[in-house]
């Protein structure tokens, strides 16, 4: 290999590398910068409520979630309920309305009908177990489906009943889902910031929005950004820890094993799943819908608490503008840098890399919005506060996802299809175009729209870097809703749950053990 | 014959039945004695598989009773749970514990016994399926031919009143499938295991069953030795599914069966004057290389320790023959045919429209 290839392969990696962990970096030289006196005042008047507001708010949800999720994929999985056929792809459903989006369409509806809300830890804790309990459930499904009831028969034919088939067979196989799913929760409640923040309920990430937001002191906001990033290490590395165990299935899934019988609990579990759907779901999107069909026959007086539809269009354009650059520039780093992992060896260094260059994904918008900040604000002033930090942003914040992707569709191109390519008389390139990009296009699209669709609901990050006037469909329903004017904030949040919807079907569909876009 | 161990009477089975084709398994009746290797030969989808899951208690019969030893274990309102059973089986796709390593997979149906005895036990079947030293292997650790002896293991060791094997070999490459085939079969004698062995090659029913079975479309179509499957089989299906076979047409007449190679003992009850065709097994065939041959030889197949021709009667007919492995001849060569018939098998046959 000559040396200028060896250098072609290795810089591009290396720059997207250090251009996702600009904000961890930032964040660190900030946090070096607090004095004795800061960090005194940080440790007794700030961390310990903090600490127990989050990890109380994290163990609840985690654990509501976890146990919520479970029972829902076990029922629409294994058992004889009626209808869990539509129930499926319904329950991962809420997912495409973000949490922050649920959380106005309460607070409007209950205090519109001036019946209480409950602000702070309950608010804050039931909202988020309707965000984050889809995901657990999709982990969970997906692994149930996978399961091979082959395992289970054997147990019995060996005289396991149905108490120690459960503990000894089923739980054991599945700990792995539970584990990541609990994990996937626990960062979620760590990196929310609009239901905590409409709840009024202090966590990591709402006291760092202060600072930076209010008080302009980001030395503090680092500092406490500094332990969050801990925290949030933490936890993926309980998670990495089980990675290991996962459990090959032996051979494909033959025998279709016969759904348990509910007996009278048809009736109980029926109306269960429906109430969750009602909840999660079906609300959240009626009320959307009522305001918006009043917004649309108000007359007088009422039509200033409208919404007119040039500055919807106008809003759903830049969202548009801004997420599809940073998911083109996403797909277009991902390549050299997979081509990269993937091929070579894989060292501890290029494993740190890789990582290195999907921290975005695990740190909570606030953080990247803040580290990036940081950096604009010394390197490059012109560009802060611009449709360009925002995009940055966005990158930063979900390469991980375009990544992923990509890295998965080349380790389906095999070198030798490649290297025959050669043989049948085709350049590098010419090979790369004919045989490596067909295969890969299914990848490259579900990247691509994956990093789109996360960046046009993203909200902190946004609401932090936007330029004055530069409202996104995100802006105008948190400003909408910070002001009160919830029927306003209906057309750009009904706008974003359609234009989410693609992502139930990717999720879904992986969840199936399928892939997307194929 | 030994007091049964397994007894099947008038057992029915139906699936799909709210489908379009419901497929039917059954009536099935039969026995099987204490120590016996029952074989379930049969084309794929002809319910082997549910067979042995109706036996274990896996599936539920519509129709008839199943009797482990004296115990009643299936029947008109009553199904014993397969946990209840005491049968062993090992599935197809093993299904071996991924979570478990091999000592706890093999432990794992020796629910109340006591630690010491346990590991004795463990220990003691892993030496029979020669895999001593191996208990602490996950199973993803293991090759194709170890997982199968695990899983033998593990069906062994709470010794089961029947063990059920389904297609156990199918996954593993032919010459492991003969050690291993070899290896099971002693280990089974060795316990004195009741077994049904289930499998759609006929040479591995024939290495080890006392007893065949053949299934087709769901039904029981022979049952027997495995010598009189092969040279008495009931129907022209069970003679093509037990080797190579090829039939000649023949007819009765008063001293026998008549056919172009001569005539042979009428070991039927057919009229005189019936159509018939006449079974011919590779090995029945005698070919004698002359110019002035009736046949030619078209095609030969090496298979090390024989070869297989290919010859071609002047009618156009093709038939079958095993000869030694230096008898080598040339493709074209003139040959005569000569039969001969240690059981004379002949089916009516079925006038084509």
């Amino acid at each position: 290999m000559t040396r200028i290839s060896w250098f072609l392969k290795r810089i591009p990696a290396h720059l997207t590398a250090f251009v996702m962990a600009v904000p961890l970096l930032f964040i660190f030289l900030s946090m070096c910068k607090i004095s004795g006196p800061q960090w005194t005042r940080l440790w007794h008047a700030e961390l310990p409520g903090l600490i127990s507001n989050s990890f109380l708010l994290v163990l609840v949800v985690t654990f509501v979630s976890l146990f919520l999720g479970s029972i829902l994929a076990w029922l629409v999985e294994k058992t004889d309920l009626a209808g869990r056929a539509w129930m499926r792809p319904l329950l991962a459903a809420p997912l495409v309305i973000p949490c922050y989006i649920v959380a106005v369409s309460y607070v409007g509806f209950l205090s519109m009908n001036h019946w209480r809300v409950f602000y702070g830890f309950w608010g804050a804790a039931s909202l988020l177990v309707l965000g984050a309990y889809p995901y657990v459930y999709l982990l969970v499904w997906a692994s149930l489906r996978r399961l091979d009831p082959a395992l289970s028969e054997a147990a019995r034919c060996m005289g396991a009943g149905p108490l120690r088939r459960m503990l000894k067979v089923g739980l054991p196989l599945l700990a792995p889902s539970f584990v990541a799913g609990a994990v996937l929760a626990a960062i979620y409640v760590l990196s929310d910031f609009g239901v905590v923040t409409l709840m009024r309920y202090r966590t990591f990430v709402s006291a760092i929005y202060g600072e930076i937001s209010g008080r302009y002191h980001f030395e503090g906001a680092a500092g406490l950004s500094f332990v969050l990033i801990l925290f949030t290490f933490a936890f993926l590395s309980v998670q990495d820890i089980y990675a290991g165990r996962r459990y090959e299935s032996q051979g494909g899934v033959r025998v279709t094993a016969r759904p348990v019988s509910l007996g009278v609990f048809q009736i109980p579990a029926f109306l269960f799943v429906c109430a969750v759907l009602g909840v999660s779901l079906v609300i959240p999107v009626g009320v959307l819908v009522k305001w918006f069909i009043d917004s649309l026959t108000a007359e007088g007086v009422a039509r200033l608490w409208s919404f007119s539809l040039g500055e919807v269009l106008g809003a759903g354009l830049k969202s548009l503008l801004v997420s599809s650059f940073a998911a083109t520039a996403a797909v277009i780093l991902a390549l050299p840098l997979a081509y990269w992992t993937v091929r070579e060896p894989r060292s501890g260094w290029g494993r740190l890399i890789s990582s290195l260059s999907q921290s975005g994904l695990a740190l909570p918008g606030v953080l990247i919005a803040l580290g990036l900040g940081l950096f604009l604000a010394k390197g490059a002033p012109q560009l802060h506060f611009s449709a360009v930090s925002m995009a940055a942003a966005f990158l930063i914040h979900f390469f991980g996802q375009a990544y992923q992707s990509v890295e998965t569709g080349l380790k389906r191109v095999s070198i030798p299809l490649e290297e025959s390519a050669r043989l049948l008389g085709l350049t590098p390139l010419a090979a790369f175009w004919r045989v490596t990009r067909p295969i890969l296009r299914p990848s490259l699209v579900a990247g691509w729209l994956l990093v789109f669709l996360n960046s046009m609901r993203e909200l902190p990050s946004a609401l932090i870097l936007r330029p004055a006037g530069f409202d996104t469909l995100t802006v105008k329903v948190w400003t909408a809703a910070s002001e009160g004017f919830y029927a306003q904030a209906a057309a750009p949040a009904l706008a974003l749950v359609l234009v989410s919807s693609p992502l139930l079907w990717i999720v879904f569909h992986e969840g199936e053990g399928r892939t997307p876009a194929n | 014959m030994l007091k049964p161990k397994l007894k099947l009477d008038e057992v029915v089975f139906l699936y799909g039945s709210n489908g379009a084709q419901p497929f039917v398994l059954g009536p099935l009746t039969f026995e099987l004695g204490e120590s016996q290797i029952l074989v379930v030969l049969g084309p794929s989808g002809c319910g082997k598989t549910t067979l042995l899951r109706l036996i274990s208690g896996l599936e539920i019969s519509q129709r008839g009773s199943v009797w482990i030893g004296d115990r009643l274990v299936s029947g008109r309102n009553t199904h014993v749970q397969p946990e209840k059973r005491g049968v062993g089986m090992v599935f197809q796709e093993l299904a071996l514990f991924p979570h478990l390593n091999v000592s706890q997979n093999v432990g794992f149906g020796l629910g109340r016994t006591g630690a010491g005895m346990r590991t004795a036990r463990v220990a003691e079947c892993l030496e029979l399926v020669g895999l001593g030293g191996f208990e602490r292997r996950y199973p993803h650790e293991l090759s194709g031919g170890q997982k199968q002896r695990v899983a033998l293991a593990r069906a062994l060791a709470p010794q089961p009143a029947l063990i059920l094997l389904d297609e156990p070999f199918s996954s593993l490459d032919a010459d492991l499938r003969r050690e291993l085939a070899s290896d099971i079969h002693r280990v089974l004698r060795e316990t004195r295991s009741t077994t049904i062995l289930v499998t759609h090659d006929h040479e591995e029913a024939f290495s080890m069953a006392d007893r065949v079975a053949v299934l087709k479309d769901g039904g029981l179509v022979q049952w027997g030795n495995p010598f009189d499957v092969y040279h008495l089989p009931v129907s022209r299906f069970v003679a093509e599914f037990m080797g190579p076979a090829v039939f000649v047409e023949g007819r009765v007449e008063k001293g026998g069966i008549h056919c172009r190679f001569g005539n042979f003992r009428n070991q039927t009850d057919l009229p005189e004057g019936t159509p018939v065709d006449v079974l011919l097994r590779p090995d029945d065939v005698e070919l004698e290389p002359s110019d002035s041959g009736e046949a030619a030889i078209v095609a030969r197949k090496f298979h090390g320790s024989e070869n297989i021709y290919t010859v071609e009667l002047s009618t156009g007919e093709r038939i079958l023959s095993t000869q030694r492995s230096h008898w080598v001849y040339p493709e074209g060569e003139r040959v005569h045919v000569r039969a001969e018939l240690e059981h004379v098998v002949v089916f009516r046959r079925e006038e084509l429209l």
